[in-house]
């Protein structure tokens, strides 16, 4: 019906081309900084076939309940110690974390900014770092997650806390109720649903974290986990984690049902 | 009903007394400008005037929601202007006070609404770990009685229609035992019968237990169906000070700055 208007002249796409070369340059620098070498792929194939072939059934099943259990049932009452106490001190600084609450703008930004500075410390670290203060075991692993249970369900909380209606804060506040019983009664309700969900939810990521912890010497089945790899059992190896998986998914789906009902 | 009338109540206790107050807000704004008024026990005054004309301004000083800003207000034989922090939370657990939207926590069961009226007389671990005592259960019991919604105790706030959520409203301000009850547009979110309802349980209230109730109304009828005594606010300054029933045109026009219109009426009450 009509001729096209002609196209500009293509200009050469020189954004695209050194995008690319740069792209090329650091993945081949850092692949070097790997030591990647398909030998020693091939040479441990053999090793990662046990492993696999370790985690069908038939088990050994001494190993599973003479071992394996105890260290998974420990690694699971850190993870719900750390979330559930974690969260406990969490409520508290959620509301001086937020505007709405919040007795003054300082309390409120030292606080904002003290959470802020929680969550940037990596749990595995501070694992480690605990680890060599108080000793190998369960409770630095304890301590660790509990620090960072505290810092997501604190921020998380915080943020839900700006949402929420202030008329019945305001109501409350009109009674002759202190700013502390405002938000225990006034806002707490509103958040209740959302607090057991962001528990729930630091439990899941403590349960994962809980397994890796012990490598650090921090309790759990990941000491398990260190001491087979040193040994080279990959049967056991396999089973551990095939085991962990199983635990880790279950747990996960059962919590995150009960947060999807919650909220 | 008793017959008393509203002349007794005229002569009674003063409650609250504006003196010259004037109320500007942060940005600047005056909203308040030299304010005389006294309101005494057991009267029933409604506070009309345009949006904006310092109706809420007015009743949020009275619990200093909105500090005084100019002269100073006597509430219950205390100064509020310069009061401190411990001395209002006391003098406004007798001051009940009613919003448009209810303000109740949505998700909270009516009795817990109710009861937390009861927050302000409790010590504070108590009130902290919300254990109420037996009599204050009694007593939120007796209130939601009172208003006529017993039945609905365990239910969740948000369940009730709106005129049952302003009479939970009116429970929590009668839990605290009040002396005075404010009450900010109570009935605008309101059908005309469950309006006309609200106002009802308002003034018999106010009547029974000799209680000074300050409600802001948008609707000249139904301010003079039920106020004893009637403020009519422009532009921050009380242009109107008596009975419904003396306001001519004329005070209607200083209030609303032109002629009656149908709109201003909400209809009368289809009792
Ligand atoms: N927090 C505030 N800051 C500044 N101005 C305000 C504030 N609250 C109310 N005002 C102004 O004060 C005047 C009176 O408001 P208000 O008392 O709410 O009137 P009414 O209740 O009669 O509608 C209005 O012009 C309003 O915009
Ligand atoms: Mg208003």
């Amino acid at each position: 019906m009509s001729t096209h208007p002609a196209l500009p002249k293509r200009p050469f796409p020189w954004m695209s081309v050194v995008g690319t070369a740069i792209t090329a340059v650091i993945l081949i620098w850092s692949v070097q900084g790997t030591k990647f070498n398909l030998w020693v792929l091939a040479d441990g194939l053999p090793n990662v076939l046990r492993f696999f072939k370790g985690m069908l059934p038939p088990w050994p099943m001494d190993f599973v309940t003479g071992q394996l259990i105890p260290p998974m049932v420990e690694t699971i009452r850190i993870a719900l110690a750390a979330s559930m106490l974690g969260a406990a001190l969490a409520l508290p600084v959620a509301f001086m974390a937020s505007s709405t609450v919040a007795p003054n703008k300082w309390v409120y930004q030292i606080t904002r900014n003290l959470l802020n500075l929680v969550r940037t410390i990596p749990d595995l670290v501070l694992a480690a770092l605990l680890a060599s203060a108080f000793g190998i075991g369960a409770f630095p692993g304890f301590l660790a997650l509990l620090v960072f249970s505290f810092g997501v369900v604190a921020k998380l909380l915080a943020d839900t806390v700006e949402t929420i209606d202030r008329g019945p804060m305001d109501a409350i506040a009109t009674t002759g109720a202190t700013r502390i019983l405002q938000a225990r009664h006034g806002v707490f309700p509103q958040i209740a649903p959302e607090f057991i969900a962001y528990t729930l939810y630091a439990f899941e990521i403590n349960v994962r974290a809980a397994t890796v912890l012990g490598l650090v010497g921090a309790g759990g089945v990941g000491v398990l986990l260190k001491t087979q790899i040193a040994f080279l059992n990959y049967t056991n190896v396999g089973i551990i984690t095939a085991v962990t998986f199983a635990v880790v998914m279950l747990i996960d789906t059962l919590s995150s049902t009960i947060r999807r009902r919650l909220v | 009903m008793s017959d008393v009338s509203t002349g007794v109540a005229a002569k009674a206790a003063t409650l609250v007394s504006f003196k010259n107050t004037s109320v500007t807000y942060p940005n600047g704004f005056t909203a308040l400008t030299d304010v005389n008024l006294e309101f005494h026990e057991g009267e029933f005054i409604v506070v009309v005037g345009l949006s904006g004309a310092g109706k809420s301004t007015l009743i949020r000083t009275i619990n200093r929601l909105v500090p005084p800003t100019g002269g100073d207000v006597n509430v219950l034989g205390t100064p509020i202007r310069n009061i401190s922090d411990a001395n209002l939370r006391k003098t406004r657990r007798r001051i009940g006070m009613i919003f448009q939207n209810y303000n109740l926590v949505r998700r909270s069961s009516v009795l817990a609404n109710v009861l937390t009226g009861r927050l302000g007389d409790l010590p504070t671990w108590r009130a902290l770990l919300g254990l109420y005592t037996k009599s204050d259960t009694d007593l939120a019991i007796k209130c939601l009685t009172r208003v006529g919604i017993l039945d609905k105790a365990y239910n969740r706030a948000d369940q009730l229609s709106g005129g049952q959520q302003q009479r939970v409203a009116i429970a929590r301000a009668l839990a605290q035992q009040p002396r005075i009850l404010l009450a900010d547009e109570p009935v605008a979110s309101l059908d005309p019968p469950t309006a006309h309802q609200v106002m009802r349980d308002l003034k018999a209230l106010s009547r029974e237990e000799g209680l000074l109730t300050i409600v802001n109304l948008h609707f000249v009828d139904m301010a003079m169906e039920y106020a004893d005594r009637v403020i009519g606010l422009h532009a921050g300054t009380v242009v109107y000070d008596g009975p419904g029933a003396d306001m001519t045109e004329a005070d209607f026009e200083r209030i609303y700055q032109r002629k009656i219109r149908p709109d201003d009426m909400r209809g009368a009450a289809e009792h």
